[in-house]
């Protein structure tokens, strides 16, 4: 393993030996690992978009903790930070555009914030490429450029398919402008706002209080000002015949024998960790079988960071690989990632009304990973399966989803509460 | 009168737009193409009133191919009049499409198909991609709606069931629906045991 400033990758699997007559199934576990921050470092210009949906349903206290909401993230930023406001309901406005946040900035930004009021339906893909658009114009070689969209409601204007709407958040993702979505209250469509962060390579966070807006605000702003490895991108070399799946609905392309994963902008010494399910080909005459992995971002001084690394598997004898030692805790960690992302296929099928298909999903995947899940996640995964048949109420399909969301990205700690 | 020419990348710098949008904008016809004398191609200061016009135009939410149509063949005069009309009808934006003219399958059809993995960066820059597809949005926006909206879907409707009753004690009920799945059956046997020794004379 190599490093640089403290940026580091490792792959572990859950055991290193594999069959030499037959193809043998390999989870792998990438760790990434963001240099600490170095106080005497500036960190990055940020250059945000504020995207809030004014639609009727907003009115009162939630649009209330939404506007205190931006005027703390306004107090917080500096002369060399921008940040544009946009709002829509069924038309879309620019309520500041992006303005450097110095004391003439913050009062304009400020005012913006206040006009703010409620109007009628929600053109949230308008006003997200609107924040994108502001946000681009200002895109500097070093900036951190990042879309804020909070919502309450379903679109129902513009473009309101997700597929449609994941693809521009990847295509923008790729091109330096991130989306992190914050879905507020019942009526907005979870999977959606899920879909585009993933893609934009930004956070999602689901906000059942709205007395709770500037709380999370407050914490997604502290994880974009403590980036301190940006647009990090692993590639992973794979041998011929192997076949690869990624876990955890991460960004990812597979061209040829590459797999390029990317994780995004990596906060302050956070280690991020990425499950790969890998059906691994019997030997053709060699020993062993390495995968090489290669991970690169940006440091908080904008200078190129880089570390590598290898994993060797070995080939044995079929007895041998049966008899040899399983690493318990990173199964462990790996079938919860999995499960999740089983709960979160299925949590689309209950609200299409497809129980049965979504408890079929549910049992058929905890059969899978029954054994290397702790009973009290067997449990409670049955129980979720049980209410998917049942038909879920919607704040429980928005927990659920949310707690799939959180352990599919090893974001357990920092839950909603 | 002598004239300063810059580089695309000194223009890119001084008008604040990237050198890719300055070529896409070129491409697109919104800027006429450039003086080719030497090796590299040059632009005078007009170039800058032009981006800061587009700037504008794109302000009021023009989309590209209306703002060509404001600036195609418009000389130097016509942008610095353009320019101050602009400055003061800036908040002047057109008007949304009515929303019983929005046909919602129209942004499927303009879906992108997932992209082609390859390793080549992107070839535009986020606001290229973003002024495109804009664009290809608003007009399908403005498109008249060819058919009804689809009905939204029906709320899903409960499977016919059937319940049990079991009497707790005289005036206490459970109730639960029959053929429920094993884990609930046994968390609803464990709440009867429980019963049993809360009520213990009432339980048959």
């Amino acid at each position: 393993m190599t490093t640089s400033s403290s940026f580091t990758i490792i792959l572990q699997t859950e055991c290193d030996r594999i069959a030499s007559q037959t193809p043998t199934q390999r989870v792998v576990e990438l760790r990434v690992c963001a240099p600490p921050a170095q106080v005497s470092i500036a960190r990055a210009p940020l250059n945000l978009a504020l995207v809030i949906d004014r639609s009727g349903s907003m009115s009162g206290h939630k649009l209330d903790f939404v506007k205190q909401a931006a005027r703390h993230i306004v107090s917080l930023l500096t002369p060399a930070d921008r940040v544009a406001l946009v709002s829509f309901d069924d038309q879309v406005t620019v309520d500041a555009p992006g303005t450097h946040m110095d004391s003439a900035g913050r009062d304009r930004l400020n005012q913006a914030i206040d006009r703010l009021e409620a109007g009628n339906t929600t053109n949230l893909s308008g006003g997200w490429m609107q924040g994108c658009h502001l946000v681009a114009e200002h895109q500097t070689v070093g900036s951190l450029n990042r879309v804020l969209l909070l919502t309450d409601g379903l679109a129902n204007r513009g473009i309101t398919d997700e597929e449609e709407l994941g693809t521009h958040a990847r295509e923008l993702a790729t091109r330096g402008v991130a989306t992190s979505t914050f879905g507020v209250g019942m009526g907005f469509n979870e999977h959606l706002l899920e879909t585009m962060a993933n893609l934009g390579s930004g956070n999602f966070y689901f906000i059942a209080e709205p007395a709770d807006i500037p709380g999370i605000f407050a914490r997604e702003f502290t994880e974009i000002a403590g980036v301190t490895a940006r647009g990090v991108e692993v590639v992973i070399d794979l041998p011929a015949h192997v076949h690869v799946e990624v876990m955890g609905g991460w960004r990812h392309e597979l061209a040829g024998s590459r797999l390029h994963l990317f994780p995004g902008d990596l906060t302050n010494a956070r280690e991020q960790e990425i499950y790969l399910k890998l059906l691994l080909p019997q030997s053709t005459g060699d020993a062993v079988l390495e995968l090489h992995a290669h991970a690169t971002a940006q440091s908080q001084q904008n200078t190129p960071l880089s570390a590598a690394t290898a994993l060797t598997f070995t080939y044995a004898d079929s007895d041998v690989v049966a008899a040899a030692g399983r690493d318990a805790g990173l199964l462990q960690r790996a079938a919860r990632v999995a499960m999740s992302d089983e709960t979160n296929r299925a949590l689309r099928l209950e609200r299409q009304g497809r129980r049965e298909e979504a408890q079929v999903a549910m049992q058929r995947a905890l059969q899978e990973n029954l054994p290397n899940l702790p009973p009290e996640d067997v449990e409670r995964l049955e129980g979720i399966s049980y209410r998917m048949h049942r038909g879920m109420q919607e704040d429980d399909r928005k927990s659920v989803q949310y707690d799939a969301y959180k352990a599919r990205r090893r974001r357990e700690d920092s839950g909603n509460h | 009168m002598l004239q300063i020419e810059f580089l695309i990348h000194e223009l890119a710098e001084k008008s604040g737009v990237s050198v890719r949008t300055i070529r896409y904008y070129i491409q697109e016809g919104l800027l006429p193409a450039p003086d080719n004398k030497g090796r590299y191609a040059t632009f005078n200061e007009d170039y800058l009133l032009r981006l800061e016009l587009i700037r504008r135009l794109k302000d009021a939410f023009l989309p590209l191919k209306e703002i060509k149509e404001k600036i195609a063949g418009l000389d130097m005069d016509g942008v610095r009049d353009l320019l101050a009309h602009l400055g003061t009808v800036q908040d002047a934006r057109p008007e949304m499409p009515d929303e019983t003219l929005f046909d919602g399958s129209f942004s499927l059809m303009q879906m992108n198909t997932p992209k082609p993995l390859d390793q080549s960066p992107p070839e535009d820059d986020a606001l290229a991609y973003l002024d495109r597809v804009m664009q290809s949005q608003s007009i399908a926006e403005n498109r008249p709606r060819l058919r009804p909206r689809p009905a939204p879907p029906a709320p899903p409707t409960a499977p016919a069931e059937s319940w049990q009753r079991v009497e707790l004690c005289p005036g206490v009920e459970l109730h639960f629906r029959t053929a429920l799945d094993p884990f609930l059956q046994r968390r609803i046997q464990q709440l009867i045991d429980y019963a049993r020794h809360i009520f213990p004379s009432s339980i048959s």
